[in-house]
């Protein structure tokens, strides 16, 4: 999709939502064009499909409850990834305080997890990359994810996670380096 | 700057290489079709669905019509015009009142009251009186204009004015 299309097609979500009669086919019209994108930043932040699904319906919600109030100081998209980021971050928060678990727990129960997805079939070599990335610091992973996966620019990353470009190439660079000391 | 491409080539060509793998991450099938209404029922459920607002219907429009009087300004010349028509109709309206209980009154006076009231007055009255009442009928100027037609449509009280007003010897003349 170029920037150009996700205006227009921003600029006629807003105004069907800010519409008298139009909002419900907005924020419809908003999921359509956005729920893909969504759930696959927050897939491979959580990794297992459930808990994807679980954050993405609490996102929406908020995305919903909070639309109107969008001032359009950034994109739409651009927002909405940060409702998620957040949305994502606080579930991780959450499972960890809940399992009360050490770093080696917790790579043991990420890679429990995944390999007990049912909507989750790597080959070996993916498995790896999966679980190597999952044993990121969340903050990296988040980083890391962006830039690999979403190829999104460092500069309006930074805008995003409000990091200077320096600080986030010296944070995906870190990354890629352990995820080689991982996979071998 | 670099692309992602050029930039994980330079860091780490196997983690590029990886990156055009099928990754093996897969979602239920209709997932993403069938995430809008799974929303929507989650919002019902907390409660913070909007409610659809509809188009007005017919009656709706003319209610909100009709609400524009309700303003001062239409609502004080309305109730100007109101007053002013009650007023008119009370006015002009054909049996007042009062006239109904002039006739109720006259009713309940018997004959003989009436006449007792008519003798013990007789004197405050003013034959000038019945002058625009009698205009019409033709007074004989002498007893000899006097026919019988001519008495027999005069009037009782016409022909008891005239009457009283004629000498014994008119009178007789008469007979």
């Amino acid at each position: 999709m170029t920037a150009t299309q996700s205006a227009v097609t921003d600029e006629k979500i807003l105004e069907l939502l800010h519409s008298e009669t139009g909002f419900e086919r907005g924020f419809r019209l908003l999921m359509q064009q956005y729920r893909e994108r969504l759930y696959w930043h927050i897939r491979r932040m959580v990794g297992s499909h459930d808990d994807a699904d679980d954050v993405l319906q609490n996102t929406f919600i908020k995305i919903y409850r909070g639309v109107l109030q969008f001032e359009g100081k950034s994109k739409l998209y651009t927002w909405m990834y940060r409702i998620a980021t957040n949305e994502t971050l606080t579930f991780l928060q959450t499972r960890k305080r809940a399992a009360n678990l050490s770093f080696d727990d917790e790579t043991n129960l990420v890679a429990t997890k995944l390999k007990a997805d049912a909507w989750f079939d790597p080959d070996e070599i993916q498995l790896k990359l999966q679980i190597a990335i999952g044993q990121l610091p969340e903050k990296q992973r988040l980083v890391f994810n962006l830039r690999y996966f979403d190829e999104m620019p460092y500069e309006e990353m930074s805008k995003f996670l409000d990091t200077s470009v320096g600080a986030l190439k010296a944070s995906f660079h870190h990354a890629v380096k352990k995820m080689e000391s991982f996979l071998t | 700057m670099k692309n992602i491409e050029e930039e994980l080539r330079e860091l780490s060509p196997r983690l590029a290489d990886l990156r055009k793998q099928d990754d093996g991450m897969r979602v239920p099938e209709h997932y993403f079709e069938n995430l809008e209404s799974e929303i929507f029922k989650n919002l019902d459920e907390i409660g913070a669905r909007r409610k659809p607002i509809s188009q007005p219907s017919p009656v709706g429009k003319l209610t909100a019509w009709m609400a524009g009087f309700w303003q001062p300004k239409f609502a004080i010349g309305l109730a100007a015009v109101l007053v002013l028509g009650f007023s008119a109709w009370w006015f002009f309206r054909p049996n007042s009142s009062a006239a109904v209980n002039s006739e109720l009154a006259m009713t309940q006076i018997s004959e003989d009251e009436i006449e007792n009231f008519v003798l013990e007055n007789v004197q405050q009255f003013d034959p000038g009186q019945l002058a625009p009442e009698i205009v019409e009928v033709e007074i004989p100027s002498s007893t000899d204009e006097v026919d019988d037609v001519k008495i027999e449509n005069l009037k009782a009280a016409d022909e008891q004015f005239l009457l009283d007003g004629m000498t014994d010897s008119e009178l007789e003349e008469l007979l």
